[in-house]
């Protein structure tokens, strides 16, 4: 078989500095040939309007790149392709497809406001978030076309750009709340439990130590993420592709609130308050087990019949969660100052479904109070 | 009481959350001990700060401080509040006996909505 055209992406970056590439990045290349195609195809059917609704057939395998070697200077895999339907002016249409493709990647990359080519697949679109998905921030792929040319630049930047404009209802700057769960390095990955899901986040460049501070600390530390995150259609999120930002969340102000209501003796309310301790402890570890959420830490007050009371608190709206310490059975109640409505259903803590009630709940009246 | 009046309530700190809010349960008569009668001082006979004082230092009670609600708003809510001079001559009564506990929860949490929307009468 003889080699009709060649693609040669030059990885840059301290990880491609042993002219080798990661395995990872098999399927970055697997999703660059995927675009070639969609874009061959789609030249394709215009060049042949009015006579083919669809492309040639096997255009697919036809178009099937293979690494064939990798060549010296940071690391550059050549992408080959073997075509034997010459009759299909293949070579002519493998290169449009290059240069449509780069083009794109150039106008995104230089311009702050772009469009895309009218008519340029949905599907191809697509491909941008495969694409690139395992460079790291410092790192990048470039295209040289020919030597008298610039060389167009492919990176996180670029990538975002065209994500985010594309898919805005899914790509977007989000703060998540959590405990880091694992850390894979290898992966350059690390998973936030948030209260809801598990989310898989890119480690960005200078925050490797910071995170591992973080796991590896005595107490699970719960932490903000500021970055730009993938969501699903119900707002879920389901990976975060850029960490800009790290906070450790102070949640001393709720345990010091939480020991003082401990440490109250059968003496407070004029001797008609009861000893706390030890019940808070079963209420804190549930507590840190799921309300690992968005929403601010709330009030907490001790009730006089071995209870306690958590409080969020939003403009006029109210979120009480009125719990017996002993069984952390209770209520949760929903109060507006203005209107006088009150809402009330039971919890039961030692199920999961109640924290989902809570959160929501209180989320709700967040969400007003700052919309 | 006229409907003017002020029911003044202490605020036991344990019902006052290191960022100043306060729970409802200020307003909610203790079950043990009240029998759905909620103290508080009559401020026709006693003001904020004397009333502070009285709760502290005779009656050796712990305050935060003074919250009070009108006695017109407390009639807005179907209750009704009176003079009760058997424990001391400024004492006077939130009626709540005839609610249940759950029934508690609403009167509780409109009143301390209009005593915080009034603020604090005195803080030590």
């Amino acid at each position: 078989m003889i080699i009709r055209n060649e693609l040669k992406p030059r990885f840059v970056g301290e990880r491609f500095e042993r002219q080798t590439l990661p395995l990872e990045f098999a399927a970055d290349l697997k999703a660059l040939q995927d675009l070639i195609q969609i874009i061959a195809k789609w030249h394709f059917i215009n060049d042949h309007k009015g006579t083919r609704k669809r492309g040639p057939r096997h255009l697919s395998s036809l178009m099937e790149m293979h690494i064939v070697g990798i060549d010296p200077g940071s690391a550059i895999p050549v992408l080959g392709v073997f075509a034997d339907q010459p009759e299909l002016d293949f070579d002519n249409l493998f290169s449009r497809s290059v240069t449509t493709f780069l083009s794109v990647v150039e106008n995104i990359g230089k311009n702050e406001s772009w469009e895309l080519p009218l008519g340029f697949p949905q599907d191809a679109i697509k491909l941008f978030e495969p694409f690139g998905k395992s460079l790291y921030d410092s790192e990048r792929i470039e295209f040289a076309v020919t030597s008298d040319v610039p060389i167009i630049k492919y990176d996180v930047k670029v990538r975002n750009k065209i994500l985010a404009k594309v898919a805005p209802d899914r790509l977007e700057r989000r703060t998540l709340r959590g405990k880091i769960v694992e850390i894979d390095l290898d992966a350059n990955t690390f998973q936030l439990r948030t209260y809801d899901s598990k989310v898989t986040g890119r480690i960005s460049d200078g925050f490797h130590r910071k995170l591992i501070d973080v796991f590896s600390s005595e107490r699970r530390l719960v932490i903000d993420i500021e970055g730009i995150c993938i969501h699903n259609s119900k707002d879920r999120a389901l990976r975060l592709e850029k960490l800009d930002r790290m906070d450790i969340v102070n949640t001393e102000v709720m345990r010091d609130r939480l020991d003082q209501i401990s440490s109250l003796r059968p003496t407070w309310l004029m001797g008609l308050g009861r000893d706390r301790d030890g019940l808070l402890r079963d209420f804190w570890d549930a507590w840190e087990s799921f309300v690992l959420h968005n929403l601010p830490q709330p009030n907490l007050f001790p009730i006089d019949d071995d209870g306690i009371e958590v409080e969020w608190t939003a403009g006029d709206e109210h979120v009480s969660l009125e719990l017996a310490l002993t069984d952390l059975k209770g209520r949760l109640i929903y109060f507006n100052d203005n209107t006088s409505e009150l809402r009330e259903s039971p919890v039961n803590l030692t199920f999961e479904e109640a924290w989902e009630d809570i959160n929501k709940a209180a989320g709700e009246i967040m969400l007003r109070f700052h919309s | 009481m006229r409907s003017d009046s002020l029911a003044l309530r202490q605020v036991d700190p344990a019902f006052k959350s290191p960022d100043g809010s306060v729970t409802s349960q200020v307003f909610k008569p203790m079950p043990e001990k009240d029998q759905g009668l909620l103290s508080a001082y009559n401020s026709e006979l006693i003001s904020p700060t004397k009333a502070y004082t009285h709760f502290t230092e005779t009656r050796g009670g712990r305050s935060a401080g003074v919250l009070g609600v009108e006695v017109a708003e407390v009639n807005e809510l179907g209750l009704q509040v009176r003079e009760d001079p058997s424990e001391f001559n400024e004492h006077a009564v939130v009626d709540m006996a005839h609610l249940s506990k759950g029934q508690v929860d609403r009167p509780a949490k409109a009143m301390r909505a209009a005593a915080v929307k009034r603020g604090w009468l005195h803080q030590p």
